[in-house]
């Protein structure tokens, strides 16, 4: 079986741009646009069946921004080890420091050369999809 | 907030103070007067009377002292109310200069945001249009395909330079002494795959000083002037950077500077290339935003030091940075000369 992925971004162009260079016979991807019906989702259905393998979560979203999603989502047992990875156009350093102190496990500029952008993606999902065999398996390792 | 006490009008307290005053001035008046018909053996009272008379003198001197040492009280307490009105003024002013300059910058992270996203999308899909399309993009449609993402690459690029030239001397970042000899080396590390492409020869100085500053505003200022030096070197027959440092004539301040044997720029430029989106029109056709060199100049002048220029186009530039002592006297902001 594939794996999943879930990824939560307002931006539908950067949502296509991502899922058509990310998806493939080894995964598929789950697109929310906004991040409270992303996190009812996943409170809804916990089980193993429904729980993605890596999040991507952008950080600037309308409502409720990133941070506040990933505070929430690791509240959710289930959901305390799955790899959440922040994207976002901003390199900011409080932001970077506020994402891991938050539980981030990784975290990738979008503005940055658009080639180097996806392969940044492509290495994060490889990494994840080989580390993380089992569901519960510590997710506190950082991608780079 | 403190409650202040309340102090009377300062043109009350000149009344009270004058009355005080004057009261006393009669009473020494009398006194003296007294005094002086005793002495002189007039004695125009008998000795009741003048005993009344020295009763009324020391009552009205007390009266005075009294009132004067209130007087100066209250004058203290209103001194000390204006002060501390003032303060708090000051105090309030200072919050809120904080909070604009919060909003300011979160301001200009979000326009950021909205302006970098679309670029995204463009370098984005014309990369797959590309990657589509394969072998059948070519001809004048691949050069318009590589102009276009030639194009959002530049967006970029002014985007993240601007944001940085705005938060020169906005942000203050924490300043550490910065070994210059360290700090160089890193940058001509990095600049390594370019620099050795180019066949430069970079000969960096062993006597580089040790700045009091911030470290990344002072790794922008020289990787800016090293990237500058390696960008514009043209083809000289034996390209060559120096990095080197003294003192100052005057020993107030560090030099350092960053000097190349490259194209050099037309003495009527030298001014212009520190203006933001300025640039010396030879340098055109190389990428860059024409505000790596304002930023140089806004750190320097903004940490008290100045940036010198010395060139000529065809025989090398010589960028000349003064930075101050750690304790040293600040140079007036601004100040920019033409290096000898």
């Amino acid at each position: 079986m594939g794996r999943k992925i879930m990824m939560v971004e307002d931006n539908p162009d950067h949502a296509l741009l991502i899922k058509r260079g990310i998806e493939g016979p080894d995964c598929t991807v789950r697109h929310f646009e906004d991040g409270l019906e992303a996190l009812e989702a996943c409170e809804a259905n916990q089980s193993e069946e429904a729980k993605p393998d890596l999040i991507l979560l952008d950080l600037q979203l309308p409502g409720l921004d990133g941070f506040s999603i990933m505070e929430r989502l690791r509240k959710i047992k289930a959901y305390e080890h799955v790899p959440i990875v922040m994207l976002t156009t901003s390199a900011r350093q409080k932001e970077i420091s506020q994402a891991y102190a938050l539980g981030a496990s990784g975290y990738v500029v979008k503005s940055d050369d658009f080639q180097m952008f996806m392969t940044k993606l492509k290495h994060i999902k490889n990494y994840w999809f080989q580390t993380v065999e089992l569901p519960e398996k510590n997710g506190g390792t950082h991608a780079s | 907030m403190r409650k202040m006490k309340k102090a009377p009008s300062s043109g009350v307290k000149e009344q009270r103070i004058h009355f005080s005053i004057l009261i006393f001035f009669v009473g020494m008046l009398f006194t003296v007067s007294l005094w002086d018909s005793y002495f002189n053996g007039t004695r125009p009272f008998d000795k009741d009377v003048a005993s009344v008379l020295i009763l009324i003198m020391g009552t009205l001197f007390s009266i005075s002292a009294g009132l004067f040492c209130w007087s100066m009280e209250n004058r203290r307490a209103l001194l000390e109310s204006q002060v501390e009105k003032r303060t708090e003024e000051l105090n309030v002013k200072n919050v809120e200069l904080v909070e604009k300059n919060q909003e300011v910058e979160n301001f200009i992270h979000i326009i950021s945001h909205d302006l970098k996203a679309p670029i995204v999308s463009i370098q984005g899909f014309s990369s797959m249009i590309k990657d589509e399309l394969g072998e059948a993009l070519r001809g004048n449609a691949l050069d318009y395909f590589n102009r276009i993402q030639a194009n959002a690459k530049q967006m970029n690029m002014l985007i993240l330079d601007l944001l940085e030239f705005s938060r020169v001397g906005r942000v203050e970042d924490e300043k550490e002494s910065v070994n210059m000899r360290e700090l160089v080396r890193e940058i001509v590390h990095e600049l390594k795959p370019t620099i050795e492409k180019q066949a430069i020869r970079v000969a960096v100085s062993d006597e580089l000083p040790v700045l009091w500053g911030s470290r990344k505003r002072i790794g922008q200022v020289f990787r800016n002037l090293i990237q500058n030096a390696v960008k514009y070197i043209g083809e000289p027959k034996e390209p060559l950077i120096e990095v080197g440092g003294s003192n100052s004539p005057d020993g107030s301040r560090h030099l350092l500077w960053v000097k190349d044997n490259g194209m050099g720029i037309k003495k009527e430029f030298h001014e212009k290339v520190f203006q933001i989106f300025q640039r010396a029109p030879s340098t055109k056709k190389i990428e860059g935003t024409g505000i790596g060199l304002s930023i140089v100049k806004k750190i320097v002048e903004h940490n008290g030091g100045s940036v010198l220029l010395d060139s000529e186009e065809g025989h090398g530039s010589q960028f000349s940075v003064l930075w101050p002592r750690e304790n040293g006297k600040q140079s007036v902001l601004g100040e920019r000369k033409l290096a000898a």
